[in-house]
């Protein structure tokens, strides 16, 4: 379990994160939604510890021990090959990497470079290393962007087999309808706040609410004829 | 053309400052380097020098000729503009080598150098290709494996330094070999990764930097044990100081470890430069300046690592 309080955040004069609090339970899937800019990526740096902040974030252990971090953009070294940077995730955590020809469930080419891969090439070859880490916790930031279709479905499903596995799974999504799928409750961040937590069986409510905030208004500024 | 030169300086003037050094200083301090790099080459390797001297002066230019870069040059300026820009960044680039080939009296060698580099300007390098080049170090990525990659044309060069050493019962020149290997290895350590390749590891600073060193001391052994070996062999005499040298290489190499987190996350400074050269010039030095920059790194490592 984590526990996030008071978890404030500025970069500057910028509030990004204001006054955060969240309980995150294991065997849970949570969604955070909000527009670019809300804080969604800054509050996963934070709960990661890969930014400073304000507040607490309790755990029975040092979280970044057993977090897996998939980024929303992942960097890669320019000569690194697809089994190397697995190699370098598991070896950074002491797993050993047994017969990755069958874990390789996207059907990556491996002994290629990493950096050559296409966008959804490296989200997949990234989720695949922190699947492989053996972690407890994952943080999913924008898992389906620029993933094919069939990728997508594969992906959905292993949200699914992690909660049934007991893990504790964060993720951020642009696509409604994969937090839906795949989420027990979705967290609505607004300019550094948690305005709203709605449960699965509100989720339509929800996506209504947000076309209806975010997307209507703006489209009739553009006066289309 | 002139505003993109412009903005080159303007550029170049903002990674010394981001190195931590005024331009005005940076300047003087790259021009004495050079000398200095240059004429320890030609004492030291005698007539090998040359040859050394034009292949560091060739390998300088890979990187303007990278395919991506001159993509975006061509879709920048007009083809004839685009090559005045290359010959013209070449030309700055291989002076200094130039000169000092001239000072040396080696004409023939800065004729034959300057028409090199002219013609590689018309031609470009595409370092990613699909074509993955074969390393005997993944399992422990990344240091090793990426810059073996990367570096992997030095190789032949610094062996067949070796060999040549041997061959012409030059003793200061197997000893630049096995110098100029341990400068390679610590080039790989040279540049500071994205705080994640850190922050990945489940370990306390302390072992992290012990395992760093680890992985780099067995695999700086595999790399460097057929120099020493055969230097050993063919100058018996000189064994101890093939050991000394030995050594104080692994040393260095650690030290250029633990200095590369003294200040993570941000680049080596100047003022770690400068300790680190402070104890290659007065080697006692290094029993303080490795503890130092030890203990920085341990505190530096700590805001990634949480221990």
């Amino acid at each position: 379990m984590i526990n996030i309080k008071n978890l404030s955040k500025k970069f500057g004069k910028n509030q990004v994160l204001n006054n955060i609090n969240l309980v995150l339970e294991k065997g849970k899937v949570y969604g955070i939604v909000g527009e670019n800019g809300s804080g969604k990526t800054t509050l996963f740096r934070c709960i990661a510890g890969m930014e400073k902040y304000k507040g607490e974030v309790e755990a029975i252990k040092n979280v970044k021990d057993y977090l897996g971090f998939l980024e929303t953009e992942s960097y890669f070294f320019p000569k690194i090959t697809g089994r190397e940077y697995i190699q370098l995730l598991c070896n950074a955590r002491e797993k050993e990497l047994v017969n990755l020809e069958s874990k390789n469930i996207f059907n990556l080419p491996l002994d290629k470079y990493a950096i050559t891969y296409s966008t959804g090439m490296k989200k997949k070859l990234a989720l695949t290393a922190i699947l492989l880490q053996g972690n407890d916790v994952f943080i999913l930031d924008e898992p389906f962007n620029g993933v094919d279709i069939q990728s997508n479905i594969v992906i959905t499903e292993l949200i699914h087999k992690l909660k049934e596995l007991g893990k504790l799974v964060l993720i951020s999504s642009h696509i409604f309808s994969t937090l839906a799928d795949t989420c027990d409750e979705i967290h609505l961040l607004e300019k550094g706040v948690f305005v709203k937590k709605v449960y699965k069986e509100d989720f339509s409510k929800l996506e209504e609410e947000m076309k209806l905030r975010t997307v209507t208004n703006k489209i009739d500024k553009l006066d289309l004829v | 053309m002139k505003a993109y030169f412009q903005l080159q300086l303007k550029m170049l003037h903002r990674h010394f400052r981001d190195f931590g050094v005024v331009p005005i200083l940076a300047y003087p301090l790259l021009i004495i380097s050079f000398l200095g790099f240059s004429t320890f080459l030609y004492t030291k390797l005698l007539e090998s020098a040359v040859f050394v001297y034009c292949f560091i002066a060739i390998t300088t230019l890979f990187k303007l000729g990278e395919k991506k870069r001159n993509d975006f040059l061509k879709s920048c300026f007009a083809q004839k503009k685009y090559f005045k820009i290359r010959l013209l960044e070449n030309t700055f680039l291989v002076l200094p080598f130039i000169l000092f080939l001239t000072y040396q009296k080696d004409f023939l060698c800065a004729v034959t150098l300057y028409v090199i580099i002219l013609l590689l300007s018309f031609i470009t390098f595409n370092p990613i290709t699909s074509f993955t080049i074969p390393t005997p170090f993944s399992k422990k990525p990344f240091e090793f494996s990426m810059g073996f990659r990367n570096t992997f044309f030095i190789y032949p060069l610094i062996y067949w330094l070796t060999y040549k050493a041997i061959e012409v019962n030059n003793f200061n020149l197997g000893v630049f070999s096995l110098v100029l290997l341990f400068v390679v290895l610590i080039s790989y350590y040279s540049k500071t990764e994205k705080s994640y390749y850190v922050w990945i590891y489940n370990k306390s600073p302390k072992e992290f930097l012990e395992r760093k060193m680890k992985t780099a001391f067995i695999y700086a052994i595999f790399l460097s044990l057929p120099i020493s070996i055969m230097l050993s062999i063919f100058f018996q005499k000189h064994i101890s100081i093939i050991i000394v040298f030995q050594l104080a290489c692994f040393i260095y190499f650690m030290q250029a470890i633990v200095a590369k987190y003294a200040a993570y996350p941000e680049q080596v400074p100047i003022p770690t430069w400068i300790l680190i050269g402070l104890s290659i010039g007065f080697p006692p030095c290094i029993l303080f300046t490795f503890p130092y920059l030890y203990s920085k790194s341990i505190e530096k490592l700590n805001t990634t690592l949480h221990d």
